[in-house]
């Protein structure tokens, strides 16, 4: 399964790859067929391709939920253990993460934040530390002034957030490291279930922990439209894309219905001189019989004397036309011989005729 | 099929040399834009099925999407524009609907097809080109050559000599000397690649300047845009470096997609009135709220994008000040990341969605491709 995209189920689509040799992982699941397998060591972890400003929270509400099953008490390297994160170092893009303290067995889940990108303004910390080899909810709470951290549903002291502004990162999320430029402090043992909630605080006051898997959609989650990210171990869904594939461009380049140009943006209306008239005719030589000829069509708007349109007549049957004009107003009509034989020509007072 | 658009490289038989020379960068636009190259007699021409097949044993300068010039041949169908459909080493074909079954008569030649413009004035390593198109700004783009590493440009709205305009964009105020097209990072006689492509109106530049293994290019423009305002008597645009060669100016790239003014100018804003403007070339038409960056290098959309493995591209606008003033014309912008390394220089992709019939070339900067519509009309 190495290799395989971790399907982000949000509208977002933010499908996280592995880093090391993190896996999907049928082994211990909290609900549905995988979850994510990270052995603590080379640095394992998940991470997004983008940064997306939709992580960056600003001052509004939130919730970081999910379900963890540590393996392994901190040691070594991984003196903490990061769950979902997203900063590059404690000093460097630093906007919030979630962690284990590993102060005893697992530890507290630990939050902390950042509005300047370097340092923590603050934290807020579990009321008890989580049990190893079993699984454990936890969910990171900001509602209004107050950050709560709930571990299994009871929530921990919560930490004063005030008005602050979480720090805009330059950063894709990362799940399993503490600090995404430095390869240690990751998270031993399996994460199932992730999301992350934008706009809302699901949890206001202890919980009974989800009994099913989170919903994707708005029938089962009223609050489906604040999900900016849904991570339940599997991989990318329909057809699982290695990521060797997608290298190659057969997938994409000779698939008429993969590679598409986007149309120009639409300008809805001309808002002075736009209506449902159009104006039409030929250009001609006058001669026995006429010759119709390919020569520039001004359209000047009677009353302001404004030039409100140009084009060129057909180069073979001599017609113009300008189309969805406003139709009350009377236009001249001003043609020009770029060859200079002869004057310009004018029919004034036209009025428009109703678009068919 | 129309023959407007000209797909021209420095790759093909009888191609100007570019490198840090004086006058590489007027040979190249006088080929180019003037006069065509590539100038043979052929071996023969036979029409069957309404396809023309050109003989020339000693080989010819074409490939698919070239134009092809034929004089000479009676009937005289067979003469004028072509684009060229397929090749060989020693044969290509074109559409000849209309024309009898036969072998041509005459004496033709043939050659790479210009883009149709006239070179108004000239001096020593000095040249002001304007489009040939009745329907254009006839603004001019005056070329100073006589540099080793970079061209100087300016455009003017009018010309009386080689050395006088008025109307010059940049003005002297906003890049003095004029707007840089980058040649070479040597002044030496080490060649360059080169890749231009346009109409009768507009035309892109692509120059490799650099044999770094990096990749660094400069892809420049000038000409008429296809303005949102009309008419539009100055919808005409140059695009350039402000410097000289640099490897880490990509700001200034046409392939790069940026939310300030920076490597573009017009002859006057949209209400016609005073001199140049600074614009900003940018893939969003509103480019405040879109990333900077190289087209298939910047913030954005996975490559490809994650929900249908496709790649994506949009078209880049002209936008002065807080105005959409126009679409630049051939270029199509990939708003996504990774793309490099993805498509061979000047590689062509058909099929795709939205641009059906159209075959697009990709040019690579360090960043990553862009696209240019080779098959037309750009406008």
């Amino acid at each position: 399964m190495a290799n395989v995209l971790v399907q982000d189920e949000s509208v977002v689509r933010a499908h996280l790859a592995p880093v090391g040799d993190a896996s999907i992982s049928t082994m211990q699941t909290k609900f549905g067929a995988n979850s994510l397998a990270m052995d603590g060591s080379g640095g394992d972890h998940f991470k997004g391709s983008l940064d997306l400003d939709i992580y960056d929270f600003g001052s509004e509400n939130f919730t970081i939920e999910g379900w963890v099953y540590p393996t392994a008490a901190s040691s070594g390297s991984n003196t903490f253990a990061g769950i979902i994160s997203r900063r590059n170092s404690s000093s460097d893009n630093f906007s919030w993460v979630v962690y284990l303290t590993g102060a005893t067995g697992a530890g507290d889940v630990r939050f902390e934040w950042s509005t300047t990108g370097s340092g923590a303004a603050g934290a807020a910390v579990s009321a008890s530390s989580v049990p190893l080899n079993q699984w454990s909810h936890f969910a990171a709470v900001r509602n209004g002034t107050s950050m709560t951290v709930y571990l299994n549903g009871v929530g921990g002291t919560p930490a004063t957030i005030a008005t602050a502004v979480l720090f805009n990162a330059s950063l894709p999320v990362a799940v399993g490291q503490l600090s995404q430029s430095i390869s240690a402090n990751n998270f031993t043992g399996f994460v199932d279930s992730i999301r992350i909630s934008r706009g809302v605080a699901r949890y206001t006051a202890d919980f009974t922990p989800p009994t099913a898997e989170f919903p994707n959609n708005s029938t089962d989650d009223p609050n489906w439209t604040s999900v900016v990210l849904l991570i339940k171990g599997d991989p990318v869904s329909a057809t699982p894309i290695a990521l060797d594939d997608l290298l190659s461009k057969s997938d994409y380049v000779l698939s008429a219905a993969s590679f598409q140009a986007l149309d120009d943006v639409s300008n809805l209306f001309d808002m002075q001189y736009g209506g449902a008239g159009r104006i039409f005719g030929t250009v001609k030589v006058d001669s026995s019989p006429d010759v119709p000829v390919y020569r520039r069509v001004w359209l000047m708007n009677q009353r302001d004397a404004v030039i409100i349109r140009e084009t060129w007549s057909d180069e073979t049957t001599g017609e113009y036309e300008f189309t969805n004009i406003d139709e009350s107003q009377k236009y001249s009509v001003i043609s020009f011989d770029h060859t200079n034989n002869f004057r310009a020509v004018i029919a004034d007072s036209v009025v428009p005729e109703l678009m068919p | 099929m129309s023959a407007d658009i000209k797909f021209l490289h420095s790759g093909m038989t009888g191609a100007p040399t570019l490198s840090g020379t004086a006058g590489h960068m007027i040979a190249v636009l006088d080929a180019c834009l003037v006069n065509g190259f590539g100038l043979a007699t052929v071996d023969s021409v036979v029409v069957s099925s309404g396809v023309a097949t050109v003989t020339r044993a000693a080989g010819h300068p074409f490939e698919v999407d070239s134009v092809a010039e034929i004089a000479g041949a009676t009937p005289s169908g067979l003469n004028g524009q072509k684009k060229v459909l397929s090749v060989t080493s020693t044969t290509y074909t074109f559409d000849a609907t209309g024309v009898s079954n036969g072998t041509a008569t005459g004496t033709i030649t043939h050659k790479l097809a210009a883009l149709g413009w006239s070179k108004e004035f000239s001096g020593t390593n000095l040249a002001a080109y304007k489009s040939g198109n009745v329907a254009a700004t006839a603004c001019r783009l005056r070329v100073d050559d006589t540099g080793t590493q970079s061209s100087r440009v300016v455009g003017y709205e009018s010309m009386s000599d080689v050395n006088t305009g008025t109307g010059p964009f940049p003005t002297s105020s906003q890049v003095s000397g004029g707007a840089y097209w980058w040649k070479s990072d040597a002044a030496s006689s080490a060649t360059r690649s080169w890749v231009l492509i346009g109409d009768d109106r507009a035309f892109i530049l692509w120059v490799g300047w650099s044999t770094n293994a990096a990749g660094y290019s400069l892809t420049t423009f000038f000409g008429d845009f296809v303005s949102k305002k009309s008419p539009d008597a100055f919808g005409c645009m140059l695009s350039g470096a402000s410097t000289t060669p640099t490897a880490s100016l990509q700001t200034a790239d046409l392939q790069y997609s940026n939310n300030s003014a920076v490597g573009v100018w017009i002859p006057r804003a949209y209400f016609a009135i005073g001199s140049a403007v600074a614009a900003s070339k940018s893939a969003y038409f509103n480019p405040s709220q879109g990333p900077n960056g190289t087209s298939g290098a910047v913030s954005g959309i996975s490559f490809p994008n994650p929900t249908d493995n496709g790649i994506y591209l949009v078209p880049m606008y002209v936008v002065e000040s807080s105005s959409l003033r126009g679409v630049i014309p051939g270029i199509h912008y990939c708003p996504m990341n990774g793309v490099a390394g993805t498509f061979s220089q000047r590689e062509r992709v058909t099929g795709v969605t939205g641009l059906s019939g159209r075959a697009l070339r990709a040019l690579n900067n360090s960043g990553g491709p862009a696209f240019v519509d080779v098959t037309g009309p750009w406008r």
